[in-house]
């Protein structure tokens, strides 16, 4: 893996970024847009603060700038009541994932009226959900190191369970496998591959420690972003020494192998995608670092130095959306960038965000 | 620090030897223990009964029995009746505390005081906020001595039962100076000793809803020179009552709520002419289980809490100079489990402190008194590296001064402070008070520079304790009127102005690498009004009794805790701004009906402010009838709370009860 380290080799990634906006919006590339994509509303994830469990969703509306806090409870007349781990958007659906309260709200992705909600009753803390198809989804229970089907019909746990490995958390679908990204807390570093079909673990990748999020390019790739490991020695003292660093990882999805491997040292916790533009932004500590998902490489230097939560990239804008929080007692804020790295709005948001949800529409 | 321990030693030790040798000295002047046994009453000391240094009786004949003792302030150390204090002092007497003699010390609080109790729901944490100050920033006392636990700094009130206690002083003005460190908030001060009674017995058993039962002993006997007294309670119940869920807009019922609790308390003392000893010990016993917040399905965590307290006094007079020694011990034992999370806390926690005060009394204008103190605390748990201990000793100073012509009163203190772990701290206070109109009118005022010392948590939690944490830090000041009119119905009117500056407030938030941890970042600016108005009168056969509180309390922070921080110039969470109660008791010949009706203010449940939990009315309401039978006294008492049957949380997803109801049936016999 070649690593940049001066700033020329920074601008020449601003540069290529710059001229493959460009090239994208002219290409005749089937994967480039041949219709103009169209930001219709964004959904900010808000984790919530533990002993409150007041996780909430904020919506942004791109065009009037409005933003709506307790986007949740405006439309289900009931608060979310949760922490928010995940929340998953498949076509109309949402689903958001809460534990505290150990349930999964299914929601429309436009109004956020609830369809239904799949509750948690025998001992499964949900962490990640994954939706197979109208019939079948899987939860991973964050204690119990393993992953449960779920019947989407009656919207009840079954019993099918599948044990992976340690506090599985997100979870993601490509074609008949699910693939499972067991975190530990940066104490385990596998991947679990499960056939949908037969719901049996057909392998096991090795990843960075503490595999976190798990993102589907739409180029046949599966991004693993691996918060790695902050080490404590028995007395619990910080023991930076034996630290083991987060890192990317690359698994194509026909062969189920890991293909490359981007060593960004720190923690990473949060990466977001533009295959098109053929880049990446990953939420490194106190910055944001830019990746090349072509030749994996990673800028040495900080594209953005601010400490985020999570990071979102609004195609249809060519805009970053880093979710900044602000503690668990008090608001949080999301603040846009453009692809230079200037911030040009921001807006108040819940409590810990740390995700966003983009509905796009095609003109 | 050698010298400190070795101090400490000798100073915990003292007092037992005072105890032995108080007989062998020679006295040349009396203590004045001046006996009064009020027979009949209704509620006559009550938050507003200030206006004389001894309890006023009233007419009537065969109510609640009252055998109280001349008041004698003791949350302030001043000497003085309450008229002439210079703080404001919220006094709660033994029938206030009857009428919850089955609750815990946080019900009657709550209803009694300017006190906001943050109370999750009956079998659950309830903690004390003061003046918008946190838990941890309130000295809660027992005979003077702390009891707030030492590993968080705070007390839960609901493991404490209002029927161990004559009396409760809440004293928010009472200053570091007075008790040593931890009173930024003031001090409640719970006081167990009585004098004076009448032997009796009395055996009492309450019924109520959610399968609540408690039975409890109250006894005192004294001959000749000695007098003791044991009191005792065993207090079961399910708390299952049901509930609102607002995540759920469904009626749920409480689960995994139940909770058993013993306490057993005896006092002797031995009455000479010119001294007194008295000693005193507490055991108690909690098991409960804890449900957590409504959202949490299937919880099985268990709490227990087991200790003894101890503390003895010698109090005597010799050579014109007025001594007491004291010293506590205290031992217990708390753990936590909660199988599905993997927790298991335990932890084993002592403290020992002694003091000794002298006090030379003058015709003159001042009067000298001073004392030191020590202590010794310690705390192992699984929560810890390794056991930890801290020492302390203390010196005080603090004379009363008296300008007779100019009915002023003075009391200055200068209190030092050494902690093994930051050193040397001071805290000097200047209170007065000033007679403007002869037994009517007071202008009283305290300005003091307090401290609050970190907790063992605070210091060595792990991870993210933080050992080089400084203690908190405050200027607060009070001033204000009491109003004693002779004329028509007013009793007593207060008026209380109060503001608290606090620095170096002790902050938990997430490090940069995520980990929790304290630093000394707070900043607040508290400020506030208390109004509080007794009345009675007489109609026809009834007598009424009608007691009104108003609180206006702002708590802001006044600084960024961290970057960005929204809160800065907004009331801080959990503190209600504004709060009323209304108390009011009618006699009639044997039968007393009370209502206590209290109004809270919305409180924030986000620093920003972006999200609040609605104000709630509550009004509780008892009836009684007393009764002579077969040489006993027999009490009867119907109680029914939440009348209103409201439908509120003090703290989120923590939901209290509906209306529900309460019977007492209480047996004294004269022995």
């Amino acid at each position: 893996m070649t690593i940049l380290h001066n700033k020329t080799h920074h601008l020449i990634l601003i540069i290529s970024l710059l001229f493959m906006i460009g090239l994208a919006a002219c290409s005749d590339d089937p994967v480039s847009n041949t219709e103009e994509e169209k930001l219709i509303s964004m959904l900010v994830v808000n984790e919530g603060n533990f002993s409150d469990s007041n996780g909430s969703i904020t919506s942004f509306d791109p065009e009037t700038g409005q933003v709506t806090q307790q986007k949740f409870e405006q439309a289900a007349g009931r608060p979310m009541a949760g922490i928010i781990q995940t929340a998953v958007q498949s076509g109309d659906r949402i689903f958001i994932v809460a534990n505290n309260t150990n349930k999964i709200e299914v929601v429309d992705a436009g109004s956020l009226e609830i369809l239904g909600t799949i509750t948690f009753d025998n001992g499964i803390t949900p962490a990640g959900f994954a939706l197979v198809d109208e019939t079948k989804g899987y939860v991973s229970g964050l204690y119990t190191n393993s992953v449960s089907a779920v019947d989407m019909e009656s919207m009840e746990v079954t019993d099918t369970t599948i044990e992976v490995g340690n506090n599985p958390q997100e979870m993601i679908v490509a074609g008949n496998h699910l693939f499972v990204a067991n975190n530990g807390f940066g104490n385990d570093n596998t991947i679990s591959i499960i056939n949908t079909e037969t719901d049996q673990v057909t392998s096991t990748l090795e990843t960075g420690s503490g595999p976190l999020q798990l993102i589907s390019d739409g180029l046949d790739r599966l991004w693993v972003v691996s918060n790695g490991l902050k080490a404590y020695d028995d007395a619990w003292n910080r023991d930076p020494s034996n630290d083991i660093y987060g890192r990317i990882d690359i698994i194509d999805i026909s062969t189920e192998q890991i293909t490359a491997t981007i060593e960004t040292g720190g923690f990473p916790k949060a990466l977001s995608v533009d295959p098109e533009l053929g880049f990446g932004w990953v939420v490194n500590e106190n910055t944001v670092q830019l990746i090349d998902l072509n030749t994996f490489e990673v800028s040495d230097e900080s594209f953005i130095d601010r400490d985020f939560n999570g990071v979102g990239y609004s195609t249809a804008e060519n805009r970053l959306y880093l979710a900044h929080s602000r503690g668990f007692e008090q608001s949080g804020q999301t603040i846009i960038y453009d692809l230079e790295g200037a911030a040009i709005d921001s807006f108040q948001v819940g409590i810990a965000p740390k995700d966003f949800l983009f509905r796009v529409e095609l003109n | 620090m050698f010298f400190l321990r070795r101090a400490v030693l000798a100073a915990t030790c003292f007092p037992f030897f005072f105890f032995c040798t108080a007989s062998a000295i020679s006295f040349d002047c009396d203590i004045s223990v001046s006996q009064k046994s009020l027979h009949t009453a209704i509620y006559p000391c009550n938050p507003t009964d200030i206006g004389q240094d001894t309890i006023p009786t009233t007419t009537f004949t065969d109510t609640l029995s009252l055998h109280l003792d001349e008041i004698h302030v003791q949350s302030t150390r001043i000497r003085e009746p309450l008229r002439y204090q210079p703080v404001d002092i919220q006094l709660i007497d033994s029938l206030r505390l009857a009428i919850y003699s089955s609750q815990s010390i946080s019900e009657v609080l709550s209803r009694y005081s300017s006190l906001f109790i943050r109370d999750n729901g009956p079998g659950g944490l309830a903690t004390l906020s003061q003046r918008g100050l946190s838990a941890s920033q309130t000295q809660v006392l027992w005979e003077g001595f702390p009891i707030n636990n030492l590993s968080l700094g705070l007390s839960d009130l609901s493991t404490i039962p209002s029927s161990l206690f004559h009396a409760v002083e809440v004293s928010p003005g009472t200053p570091s100076s007075t008790f040593g460190g931890g009173s930024l908030g003031g001090t409640v001060f719970l006081s167990s000793s009585q004098r004076g009674q009448q032997n009796r017995l009395e055996l009492a058993q309450s019924a109520g809803a959610f399968g609540t039962w408690n039975t409890s002993l109250r006894s005192a006997y004294s001959s000749g020179r000695w007098s003791g007294s044991l009191s005792g309670s065993y207090h079961t119940a399910d708390n299952d009552f049901s509930y609102i869920n607002r995540a759920t807009a469904r009626e749920e019922r409480r689960t995994h709520n139940e909770g058993r609790a013993v306490n057993l308390m005896g006092n002797i003392a031995h009455n000479r002419s010119r001294a007194r000893v008295y000693s005193s010990f507490w055991y108690f016993d909690n098991r409960d289980n804890i449900p957590g917040t409504i959202l949490a399905g299937n919880p099985e965590a268990v709490q227990t809490l087991e200790g003894v307290r101890w503390t003895g006094r010698v109090d005597l007079s010799a050579r014109g100079w007025h001594i007491s020694a004291a010293t506590f011990l205290e031992s217990d034992r708390f753990g936590y489990d909660d199988p599905p999370a993997g927790i298991e806390s335990r932890f084993n926690r002592s403290r020992g402190l002694a003091e000794i005060d002298a006090r030379r009394p003058s015709t003159g204008s001042v009067i000298w008194q001073g004392g030191m103190s020590a202590g010794l605390e310690r705390v192992g748990t699984n929560n810890y590296r390794e056991k930890h201990e801290r020492q302390m000793l203390g010196m005080s100073l603090n004379p009363e001064i008296q300008f007779s012509s100019w009915k002023l009163r003075f009391s200055p203190t200068l209190r030092a402070d050494a902690y093994s772990g930051f050193g040397w701290i001071m805290s000097p206070s200047l209170g007065g008070n000033w007679e403007i109109l002869d037994d009517r009118l007071y202008m009283k005022g305290m300005v003091s520079y307090d401290f609050n010392p970190p907790s063992f948590n605070d210091l060595y939690w792990v991870p993210g304790g933080n050992p080089g944490l400084d203690a908190e830090r405050s200027l607060k000041t009070e001033g204000g009127f009491l109003f004693l009119p002779e004329w028509s119905n007013l009793k007593s009117l207060h008026l209380t102005g109060y503001r608290i500056w606090l620095d170096n407030g002790i902050y938990w938030f997430p490090d940069h690498e995520g980990t929790w941890s304290p630093s000394n970042v707070e900043e607040l600016d508290a400020y506030g009004a208390e109004i509080l108005l007794g009345t009675n009168w007489q109609l026809a056969s009834a007598e009424f009794s009608w007691n009104l509180g108003l609180d206006w309390r702002r708590s802001k922070m006044a600084r960024e805790r961290f970057p960005g921080d929204q809160g800065v110039g907004r009331q801080m969470r959990y503190v209600p701004e504004w709060a009323f109660r209304s108390d009011l008791s009618i006699q009639l010949s044997r039968i007393i009906l009370h209502a206590n009706y209290r109004w809270t203010d919305r409180r924030y449940i986000t620093s920003d402010h972006t999200s609040s939990l609605d104000g709630f009315h509550i009004l509780d309401t008892t009836a009684s009838l007393e009764q002579p039978f077969l040489s006993a006294n027999w009490l009867l008492m119907v109680s029914v709370s939440n009348m209103l049957n409201e439908q509120y949380e003090i703290i989120q997803w923590y939901p209290m009860p509906g209306r529900h109801i309460n019977l007492t049936l209480r047996m004294e016999l004269p022995i």
